[in-house]
């Protein structure tokens, strides 16, 4: 089944914004989505012209 | 009458990016080159992130990929970044290496496995966490919908948001999300297959 992945939280986290309530949602999705912890793993730092 | 003076412009060296680009794209040789200076190590970066930096073809491909960028030039019209504009063209270019050379090896493999048994793949401990998720997103890059493989790309091999995507590609900030989600769908699966990842990443086959 597809899920909702929290993509506004992920950018928020690589950018150090998250609130502690954000943090906390971030890693209740986390702790059940193997997709979104691979991206955080494997997402480089943004790099935008 | 005579026509009006031309407008003095920036020096290169101060010449932002998107400005840059558009005198590029009507014919400033000068600007072109800074503007290549620039570009050159973002496309490599997105070639590496398709093809990997030491795949044998990557020099070759990052080439391709910028003789593709200058011939898009003369399109150029400052609709997204220069960077964005250059990345989906060099993205495509080692997509399109990628698969045709996924293809070469697949029957080179068919033909290794004719005359032996043996095995050439690392083990699973040969391998890294870190080179087997690169490994991973290449090879899902390669087998995902064009649309689906690009905003995957930009958002773990650039960092990008979903509205610089969105920005970049052309497409509504929800078509984008919802390409996302789908790549991330065949993520998650591509991960449970991968038992060194899987493990990794905590996920229960």
């Amino acid at each position: 089944m597809s899920v909702i992945h929290p993509e506004n939280l992920l950018e928020k986290f690589a950018e150090g914004g998250l609130t502690p309530n954000e943090h906390h949602l971030l890693q209740e999705h986390l702790s059940g989505c193997a997709a979104c912890r691979f991206e955080l793993l494997a997402r480089r730092p943004r790099n935008r012209g | 009458m005579l026509p009006p003076a031309p407008r003095p412009q920036a020096p290169i060296k101060d010449t932002a990016p998107g400005d840059l680009a558009l005198r590029a794209a009507a014919g400033d040789l000068e600007a072109t080159q800074a503007l290549l200076g620039y570009l050159v190590p973002v496309i490599r970066r997105v070639v590496a992130g398709v093809i990997g930096s030491a795949h044998a073809d990557f020099d070759d491909v990052a080439q391709q990929s910028l003789i593709a960028v200058l011939g898009a030039l003369p399109s150029f019209r400052g609709e997204c970044s220069p960077a964005g504009y250059a990345s989906r063209i060099a993205f495509r270019v080692a997509l399109r290496a990628r698969k045709q050379r996924g293809r070469e090896l697949n029957r080179l493999d068919a033909l290794a496995r004719g005359n032996t048994d043996e095995t050439s793949a690392p083990s699973p401990v040969e391998v890294s966490g870190a080179q087997r998720r690169r490994e991973l997103l290449r090879e899902l890059l390669a087998r995902l919908p064009e649309e689906q493989a690009e905003t995957l790309a930009l958002r773990v091999v650039l960092g990008w948001s979903l509205d610089e995507i969105a920005s970049a590609t052309g497409a509504p900030t929800n078509t984008v999300r919802s390409r996302m989600r789908l790549a991330k769908d065949a993520l998650r699966k591509s991960i449970e297959k991968s038992p060194g990842l899987s493990e990794e990443l905590g996920v229960d086959a």
